[in-house]
């Protein structure tokens, strides 16, 4: 096992190791503190940030699913100069790359959020989050309609020197015609996949469970869906993915990356145990221990 | 601004082996585990999560309050009532099966010794509704002065499974030899579980029941109602359904009295990471042009909140 090489590059991003963690699931990092050493994670992605702060939805947020969970807490952040001012400064003491996630209501938005993050200390790369409402356009997902998601990506890259990871809304009809929108409009690397729309009713009350009425769902249930998303955008375009969507353990990992993820976000894991991270990448050890593997990088995309 | 402290950094993950399991009344039980770690870092008032399945069904741990936790002895009670799927498994599961369990979680009741002057806690209450940031269970007092400790009648108060949090507490007051009471409420009499471990305490335990098989007939705010408080400031810790805690701490705000409250909201992580557990706390911001309330979050700013920082019609 001591000669495995666990480090891969995620579109300029070089990680120690192949795991990251979920934007949304981790909070802003040291939350995880007391169960995890962070410097052994690959990478860090902390909560979506926006502009101006954000309160999010009413409660209920959540709710369990069949293998998954639902969520609508609505990017409930404190902004991102607040972000700078006070959750920075402590994450820039750990020796693991941070990718600050962000999110805005228009094309403007995402452009200041890259300027602004490009300037910010410990940042060492962006994830764009595409699926949130484009208010400009009537409430229309950025993520769903290729042009937009490829402004938004046009105007992230042009403000910032870093590199631009573009998260995927799976919530389409063809993956890989949003792959190649944002591949073309200079994404370094692409995240997939975001929170499939979803709901729940409870019999009881009559009503819809959450408060918002739909939610995302993670976790499990959604697995298959976003391998099958990462098989296909690996196959379209020539940029690295980080996988995600219900990974849970190493050997599900493995499978991501043998879809084609160069790294992995663990996400829903997180909350069924605060070790899960550390968890999976010991896993991933194990199978490479196992397998003779000696390089992470063998894996990538190798069951196409 | 939101809080960058409000991490639990004292927590751990621990293999719980259960020592007992019982069933008090139908639907109510008590399980002790052994958690060596964790039980010497519990103070009265947090929370563990607990994950009942190693598999997916269910996915999330579940948050139970902690009923009760002995350093020396490395074990920990939860008294907990099936709710579900989640509550429902534990119930099943038996002696010298283990589970994993997380904490401890979120801040606790305010303690005595935090009540007496001199206490770096203290704030005024000009501080708090000036306050852009009035989130955080025990770290701030809503009163002018600080209070000192023989001047206050702790009021324990618990509708049904709200019981849970509160027996700690109870040892903490009685250890200052505190004349205490607990009002306890709940549906009907077999509903009711531990309150004879409360007189025990030397606490003076008066029940309410909905359908008056035990107790006064009606709700726990008809306790409250001819509560004589001699010269002494009741302190109200308040556990239980939402629309008694609500109830309560009017009560208790008309009065003038002291009241802390243990919310209880949806949750995922536990942690402040995912922020599925919000509940709308008050920042005094209204005058300056802000809207007045903030999303404080449940799990690590709470459960106890004072019922003032809570906004109670949002
Ligand atoms: C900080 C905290 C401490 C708690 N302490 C205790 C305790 O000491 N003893 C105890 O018995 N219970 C306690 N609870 C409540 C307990 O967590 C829920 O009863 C449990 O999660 C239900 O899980 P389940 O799978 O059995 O039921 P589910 O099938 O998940 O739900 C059953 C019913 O309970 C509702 N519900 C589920 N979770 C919550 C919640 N967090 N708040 C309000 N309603 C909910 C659901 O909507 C549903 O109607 C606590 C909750 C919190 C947030
Ligand atoms: C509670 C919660 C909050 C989330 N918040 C965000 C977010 O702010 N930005 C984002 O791009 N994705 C967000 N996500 C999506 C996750 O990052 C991830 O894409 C998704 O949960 C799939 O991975 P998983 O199944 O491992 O959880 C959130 C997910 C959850 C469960
Ligand atoms: S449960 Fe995740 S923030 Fe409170």
């Amino acid at each position: 096992m001591g000669n495995l090489n666990l480090q891969v590059n995620l579109g300029g991003l070089a990680m120690k190791n192949p795991v990251t963690t979920a934007s949304g699931t981790f909070g802003f990092g040291l939350e995880f503190a007391p169960f995890i050493d962070l410097n052994r994670l690959g990478a860090i992605v902390v909560k979506g940030t926006t502009l101006e702060p954000r309160e999010g939805n009413p409660t209920p947020r959540m709710a369990e699913t069949p293998a998954g969970m639902l969520n609508a807490i609505g990017l409930q952040n404190p902004g991102v100069e607040a972000f700078i001012r006070d959750y920075l400064p402590p994450l820039r003491q750990i020796d693991t790359p941070v990718i600050v996630n962000l999110s805005g209501n228009s094309v403007e938005d995402y452009g200041r959020l890259a300027s602004i993050l490009d300037g910010a200390d410990g940042v060492a790369a962006l994830e764009v989050n595409i699926s949130c409402p484009n208010v400009k356009q009537g409430g229309i997902q950025f993520g769903t309609l290729p042009a937009s998601a490829a402004a938004v990506t046009r105007a992230v890259r042009e403000n910032t020197q870093k590199p631009v990871i573009v998260k995927l809304s799976p919530n389409v009809t063809d993956i890989t015609e949003m792959a190649r929108a944002v591949v073309d409009a200079g994404a370094d690397a692409l995240a997939l996949i975001n929170t499939l729309l979803g709901m729940d009713i409870d019999i009881r009350t009559r009503r819809p469970v959450l408060a918002n009425i739909f939610g995302g769902l993670s976790g499990p249930a959604v697995k298959p869906v976003a391998l099958r998303m990462i098989y296909q955008v690996y196959k379209a375009v020539n940029v690295p993915i980080l996988g995600m969507g219900g990974i849970m353990n190493g050997q599900d990992a493995i499978a991501f990356m043998l879809a084609g993820a160069t790294a992995i976000a663990v996400g829903t894991a997180n909350f069924t145990n605060p070790r899960a991270t550390l968890d999976i990448l010991d896993g991933i050890e194990e199978y490479c221990d196992r397998e003779g593997v000696r390089d992470v990088n063998e894996l990538i995309g190798a069951a196409h | 601004m939101q809080k960058t402290s409000s991490i639990n950094s004292s927590a751990v993950l621990a293999d719980a082996a259960i020592l007992s399991q019982e069933e008090l009344k139908p639907g109510f039980f008590r399980l002790v585990l052994s958690a060596p770690e964790l039980a010497r870092r519990c103070q009265p008032g947090q929370f563990v999560q607990v994950r009942v399945s190693d598999g997916v069904a269910p996915l999330l741990p579940r948050p139970i309050s902690i009923h009760g936790f002995d350093g020396e002895q490395g074990t920990l009670s939860l008294l907990y009532h099936v709710a579900g799927q989640g509550t429902g498994k534990l119930s099943r599961l038996a002696v010298g099966e283990s589970l994993k369990i997380w904490g401890p979680l979120g801040n606790g009741w305010i303690m005595p010794e935090n009540l007496t002057g001199g206490s770096k806690n203290l704030v005024s209450d000009s501080e708090v509704s000036d306050s852009q940031n009035f989130v955080g269970g025990s770290e701030k007092i809503p009163t002018d002065a600080p209070v000192d400790a023989d001047k206050i009648l702790p009021l324990f108060v618990a509708g049904g499974i709200g019981v849970a949090p509160l027996p700690p507490l109870a040892k903490a007051w009685r250890d200052l030899g505190a004349e205490a009471i607990l009002l306890y409420g709940a549906r009907s009499a077999d509903q009711i579980v531990t309150a004879d471990e409360f007189t025990a305490m030397g606490v003076d335990v008066r029940i309410a029941t909905e359908d008056g098989s035990e107790g006064v007939t009606g709700r726990v705010t008809e306790l409250l109602k001819d509560l004589n408080t001699g010269d002494k400031l009741p302190l109200l810790y308040v556990c239980g359904p939402k629309p008694m805690l609500k109830a309560v701490a009017q009560l208790a705000d008309d009065q003038g009295w002291l009241c802390q409250v243990s919310l209880e909201e949806r949750m995922c992580c536990g942690l402040g990471a995912c922020l599925s557990c919000v509940c709308k706390t008050k920042t005094g911001d209204e005058k300056v042009g802000g809207k007045g309330w903030t999303h404080a979050k449940v799990c690590t700013d709470g459960p106890v909140f004072w019922s003032r920082e809570v906004v109670w019609n949002g």
